[in-house]
């Protein structure tokens, strides 16, 4: 197996075919899969050979989008459940027994699918809270950077943050990353009084993180362009590892992260994957205005987090 | 005339055929000096360099960049430097304050404070100004610089002073997009319901702004968005021409984004206080440079 660095959108989803074609080929199950969208990108997914998908939901809609929109569903199994709960419900079971390796969000809203997800019969809990990182490919930069978390925690507090970066780098591990470089976000690279969040992040994140984990490389604080570029005025800061070469850039609330990340789809023609994380088997997300390379690439990490954790038996025996 | 690009707005500067008196502060920025040259070579400006002469001298001369018969005001300490040209603004002497070699957050936090002569704070805005080659207009974003968590007032008059910056291009009725994560209002997302507040103050200011938000960025710029996500009726979506940013971060790294990774025109300003500044990013071009000169003179005619 490929133990490289992945460092493209491309290389998530060739790395998700090789796991395919090693005999460990994931199972996708989708909630509530009448969705054109969703469904394009199972379909395309499993055209490439590196997901066989699991559609829970209405049958007759999923038949009919299919049709309507030229979607091959052809060899793909369905569970027919109209009920939008009975259908979160019955995917949830499909992870819960193994029956499928990821979850991906289909028509409904994400809130249900995650309350189901996080339900105490299924025992698919994690050891950290819920959040969402967003691996992206941007074009003039040398390596993925996943942006978190854009998409669960609003305002996160340090001990939010800790649990962000756990996921997160749980993440790169399945990315093959190492070491993973961490930059932790600030509108300045220097510390003013008033800013308390970013005296919270040196004093108590920055040490338990680089405490807890061997192979990370975490620095606070660091604005964007300073995490993706050695242009800026590098003399600022001792160490210069991070600076320019970060792998995950954490950003302070909901709003920073998920406008950086859609400035850098929008102008920069970034390839997005979005995942939540947290549970003991990851969550694809992909919405409407999200292109089907987007889409493509958000199965295939999914993919390689599932096979990741299964691999390095994280979750012991589900 | 409403001005469409970049160089529409020098080319109004120069009919105007007025040089503003523009005081450099530590001018031993190479990429900064060109720029303050083209403008000098243009007729737009009269510069007076306050810093250290020598080192001026001597970076000028290795650079081959001519600034005989220039002003200079001598002065070692970059930060006493600042507060002259501070205290210049203040006396009425020069128009325009532009950072040289001196780090931005620090130039920043000597300059503006609360309780001084040169500003009152709550007024004081960075605008970004952008022309990307996806949207083909002029987007105005704030603020990425100044206000780590600006409150409704402040982001009150973040809408404002950058519809009046927007007024002077020739945009008579901006169209304003609040920006957060999502476009619903949540009560565990404090930046929704703020949006929401905002929106309502400006429900009878139709003569001066067009205000919608809570808006997600694609919903604020991008059309087929709009069109994909079924979005409600709204004369802001799609077409804003103002992005007020939740907080400094957000602004702060989409300005980042867009001139580390985009091929969009730039520029940016500080307004709102005495006279504008121009504090570059180090990661500005020397043409981002100038064109945040060119902005400076357009600001330096609002009124606070």
């Amino acid at each position: 197996m490929n133990k490289e660095p992945l460092q493209s959108s491309s290389q998530l989803i060739e790395q998700a075919i090789a796991i395919a074609q090693a005999g460990r080929k994931k199972k996708i199950v989708v909630a509530a899969a009448q969705d054109a969208d969703v469904l394009d990108a199972v379909s395309q997914a499993k055209a490439d050979n590196y997901v066989d998908p699991i559609l829970v939901g209405d049958k007759t809609k999923i038949i009919m989008l299919a049709q309507e929109n030229n979607i091959d569903i052809t060899d793909i199994e369905i569970v027919d459940k109209t009920d939008v709960s009975e259908a979160a419900h019955t995917a949830i079971r499909l992870a819960a027994d193994g029956d499928a390796d990821a979850v991906m969000k289909g028509f409904l809203p994400t809130s249900a699918l995650l309350k189901t997800l996080l339900d105490n019969k299924y025992n698919l809990k994690g050891q950290f809270i819920l959040s969402h990182c967003a691996v992206l490919d941007i074009p003039g930069y040398h390596k993925l950077l996943n942006l978190t978390d854009g998409g669960m925690v609003v305002q996160p507090d340090v001990e939010q943050k800790k649990d962000i970066i756990e996921n997160a780098i749980l993440v790169s591990k399945a990315l093959s990353l190492s070491p993973i470089k961490i930059a932790v976000s600030a509108p300045y690279n220097i510390v003013y009084d008033n800013q308390q969040h970013v005296r919270d992040d040196i004093e108590k994140l920055l040490p338990y993180i680089s405490e807890k984990q061997n192979d990370v490389v975490i620095q606070a604080p660091i604005p964007f362009d300073s995490a993706v570029s050695k242009k800026t005025e590098t003399k600022t800061y001792n160490k210069q590892e991070v600076i320019g070469d970060a792998d995950i850039f954490v950003s302070n609330s909901i709003e920073e992260c998920n406008i950086i990340a859609k400035t850098l789809i929008h102008f920069a023609q970034a390839v997005f994957a979005g995942v939540i994380v947290g549970a003991k088997v990851p969550v694809s997300l992909v919405s409407r205005s999200d292109t089907v390379q987007n889409k493509k690439t958000s199965i295939a990490l999914a993919v390689l987090i599932a096979d990741y954790y299964q691999q390095q038996n994280i979750w012991g025996d589900r | 005339m409403p001005m469409k690009t970049f160089s529409d707005i020098e080319q109004h500067l120069i009919e105007k055929n007025k040089k503003y008196k523009t005081a450099i502060v530590a001018p031993s920025d190479m990429k900064t000096l060109r720029a303050v040259m083209t403008a000098f070579h243009k007729n737009l400006i009269e510069p007076i360099f306050v810093g250290d002469e020598q080192l001026l001298i001597k970076n000028a001369e290795e650079k081959q960049i001519d600034i005989s018969n220039i002003e200079v005001i001598d002065f070692q300490e970059p930060y006493k430097a600042l507060e002259t040209a501070g205290k210049l603004a203040c006396e009425g002497e020069i128009d325009i304050i532009i950072k040289g070699r001196y780090h931005p957050a620090e130039f920043v936090k000597r300059l503006f404070h609360e309780n001084c002569e040169f500003c009152n704070l709550q007024n004081v805005q960075h605008i970004s100004v952008c022309m990307a080659n996806e949207y083909k207009k002029f987007l105005l974003l704030t603020d990425g610089f100044i206000h780590c968590q600006p409150d409704i007032t402040v982001k009150s008059n973040l809408i404002n002073g950058t519809v009046k910056l927007a007024n002077q291009f020739g945009i008579s009725l901006p169209k304003v997009a609040l920006l957060a994560a999502v476009e619903v209002i949540y009560k565990q997302m404090p930046v929704t319901v703020e949006a929401d507040i905002l929106k309502n103050m400006y429900k009878d200011r139709t003569d001066f702004c067009l205000v919608d938000g809570p808006l997600s960025l694609d919903i604020a710029i991008n059309n087929q968005a709009v069109k994909a996500k079924q979005f409600r009726a709204s004369s802001v979506a799609g077409d804003a021409d103002i992005l007020v940013a939740p907080n400094i971060e957000t602004a702060n790294g989409m300005y980042k984004v867009l001139s580390l990774f985009s091929d969009s025109e730039l520029g940016g300003v500080i307004t709102g206080a005495k006279v504008p500044v121009v504090v570059p990013s180090p990661i500005d071009s020397e043409q981002t440079r100038y064109n945040s000169i060119l902005l400076s003179l357009i600001a330096y005619h609002l009124s606070y």
